[in-house]
């Protein structure tokens, strides 16, 4: 009986398994043909901001340090891929290479930023790690001079794609009688690091190591008293979400072709920390569900001038300032009517619950 | 009785046997004027239950914060099995067998009582990430075997049945139970608890004086701070009597309970 029934399940859950494979493989066909091509586009980034939040989410979600630099990992990331595979510095070396290189600077520099803020917690970690963000971007924007190590503000140009031999990934290829754009190519590549990164996520959670980190968060004295490292510990913290900010920084570098330190301002760490508060923090699913519905919904914003077009037959407001009042408007919402976020964890969800029981 | 100021040798390694537990020598902290604790001496013995009692303020709990790395010390020195623990942080003191609860509960609110007990584990354990990823065969033998105890301990104080229940929710009783099976976990050789009775109604009152018999009967050695004068006079082999940071009585029950300067200085204001 029991016997039947564990099959039974162990069988749903390969349907759903199977069912969701299918459905992410063949999403950037269908969001081509319904949508149009810049919406893959966008897929891709989505794919980008899934990797960010999930590493923003062991700093803030699981270790509880509210960290607002977090972009600065990003940065470090894009930029030692730009620097090692294009023409900038004349080389170009392998993605395979340059990518565990970016992840490996950003952990280390997650290392350096732990070290002096171990004492600092909540609004004071706050702003030295908000600070240590601009001093990153501040950097990039200006050592061009008197070695041109970043090209300042004109940012570096022509990097290289993902290319395995003489495979380009930037470019169309004609595979099993289709034929795949770079944007279909680079979202599949994107799944493949997103997967990778959402399964250390789970494993890590469900561990030693994530128990000590929601420990510190918990009750830092107390988790000190039980035994653990607070020091190692949190260093970990930012280290794991560093490597995982370096590694989206590389992504995004070559799937762009071109960085700036414009990209990686301040409102981008803000809107990586939305993504997380926004879908539930500590919460995988509700993280990924954050980031995927804040790159999106941006986007969608974009055509409320069409919008009034056909209701109005003019255009009254314009829709770059709507577009923003409306993002407002629906966090503040989101907030209000859903404080633990958008798919909170079970335990989220009935924190909240009894407080207002 | 007074203990040998001797040079703060770095093992210490001396006969386990001829050794008491913990050591506290001539342990003074002051809060800027404040003195907290004055020139504090006492010994723990293996398989004693020590109380620690005096009026509110006598610095009990900042002797406790001394011991357990929270606060550093002015002067003097705590030994644990003849081992410097003064001066070494909070996991470190843990790790040499000295485990603590907190007289205001600190449980981790957002994790199951399953799960706080694990994080009791965590000194004991060692995987890292790469065995949390890979699910490496020497982890998960060691996962299964922390879930194991952490259940057994559960049980063991009494509340298996809330194992999956958020620590907050947990009766104000049973979250007390839970901070003592948290730190049973830590597999301590002395264990230091913070009024645990306190709060507790009578019935609640007596569970914890058989669970706390029964741990001395397993072989380990209890230091008690208790505000309930029944309570630490029916259960410690020995106590010490601290009043404005001074030690002013040593001994058993009896004697303490005689003395005209405990007297005075506490079990005068008792209504007992």
């Amino acid at each position: 009986m029991s016997s039947v029934l564990s099959l039974n399940k162990t069988r749903s859950r390969w349907l759903t398994f199977g069912l969701l494979a299918l459905g992410l493989a063949l999403l950037p066909f269908l969001v081509d043909a319904g949508l149009g091509r810049s919406w893959v586009r966008l897929l891709d980034l989505a794919l980008l901001y899934v990797i960010l939040a999930l590493g923003l989410n062991i700093v803030v979600g699981y270790a509880g340090l509210l960290d607002l630099g977090y972009v600065a990992f990003y940065a470090l990331g894009a930029y030692v891929y730009a620097w090692l595979s294009s023409p900038h510095f004349g080389l170009h070396l392998p993605f395979w290479a340059v990518l565990p290189l970016g992840a490996a600077l950003a952990a280390l520099f997650g290392v350096l930023l732990g070290a002096p803020t171990l004492r600092l917690r909540g609004d004071y970690l706050a702003i030295v790690t908000l600070g240590f963000g601009e001093i990153i971007r501040i950097f990039l924007n200006n050592l061009n001079a008197p070695v041109n190590i970043t090209n300042g503000p004109q940012g570096i140009n022509l990097i290289d794609p993902v290319r395995l031999g003489s495979f380009d990934l930037s470019q169309s290829h004609a595979l099993f009688g289709y034929t795949f754009t770079g944007i279909h190519l680079t979202y599949y590549l994107f799944l493949l690091f997103t997967l990778m990164v959402i399964f250390i996520s789970m494993r890590l959670e469900d561990s030693r190591i994530g128990r000590a980190w929601v420990a510190i968060r918990e009750d830092e004295i107390a988790a000190a008293a039980t035994g653990i490292n607070t020091r190692n510990l949190k260093l970990l913290a930012f280290a794991m979400g560093a490597t995982f900010g370096g590694l989206a920084g590389g992504l995004f570098a070559s799937f762009q072709g071109f960085i700036s330190p414009e990209s990686f301002n301040l409102m981008e760490s803000i809107m990586i920390l939305c993504m997380i508060v926004l879908g539930g923090m500590g919460h995988i699913p509700g993280v990924i569900f954050g980031a995927v519905v804040l790159t999106l919904l941006p986007e969608a914003l974009r055509y409320t001038g069409d919008w009034q077009r056909n209701l109005f037959g003019q255009i009254y407001i314009d829709p770059a300032d709507l577009r923003m009042l409306l993002f407002g408007v629906a966090l503040v919402a989101v907030m209000l009517y859903r404080p633990a976020g958008l798919l909170p964890s079970t335990r989220r969800r009935r924190e909240f619950a009894d407080a207002q029981g | 009785m007074s203990a040998p100021k001797a040079a703060p040798s770095p093992s210490g390694k001396l006969d386990a046997g001829s050794t008491p537990l913990l050591t506290v020598s001539g342990v003074s902290k002051a809060f800027g004027g404040l003195q907290a604790l004055s020139d504090i001496s006492l010994q723990v013995h293996t398989g004693e239950i020590f109380g620690l009692i005096g009026p509110n303020g006598a610095g009990k709990t900042t002797l406790f914060n001394a011991l357990t790395g929270l606060y550093s010390i002015n002067h003097g020195e705590i030994r644990l099995y003849g081992r410097r623990i003064d001066g070494r942080k909070p996991h470190q003191v843990l790790h040499a067998g000295l485990a603590r609860t907190f007289q205001n509960i600190r449980l981790f609110a957002e994790m199951t009582a399953l799960e706080n007990v694990l994080v009791g584990r965590h000194a004991r354990t060692t995987s890292g990430v790469v065995g949390a990823v890979l699910r490496l065969p020497g982890t998960r033998r060691e996962e299964a075997d922390s879930r194991e105890r952490s259940h057994a301990l559960l049980k063991r104080v009494g509340i298996a049945q809330h194992a999956h229940r958020l620590a907050k929710n947990l009766p104000y009783g049973d979250q007390r139970r839970l901070e003592i099976a948290r730190a049973l976990a830590t597999e301590p050789r002395l264990l230091a608890l913070d009024e645990p009775a306190a709060g507790m109604n009578p019935a609640e009152r007596a569970a914890l004086r058989e669970l706390l018999l029964q741990l001395q009967a397993d072989g380990l050695t209890l230091l008690l701070i208790e505000h309930d004068v029944k309570l630490v006079m029916g259960l410690c082999t020995r106590l010490a009597v601290l009043d404005y940071g001074v030690k002013i009585a040593e001994g058993t029950p009896d004697v303490v309970s005689r003395d005209p300067k405990v007297i005075a200085a506490y079990l005068g204001d008792e209504t007992l």
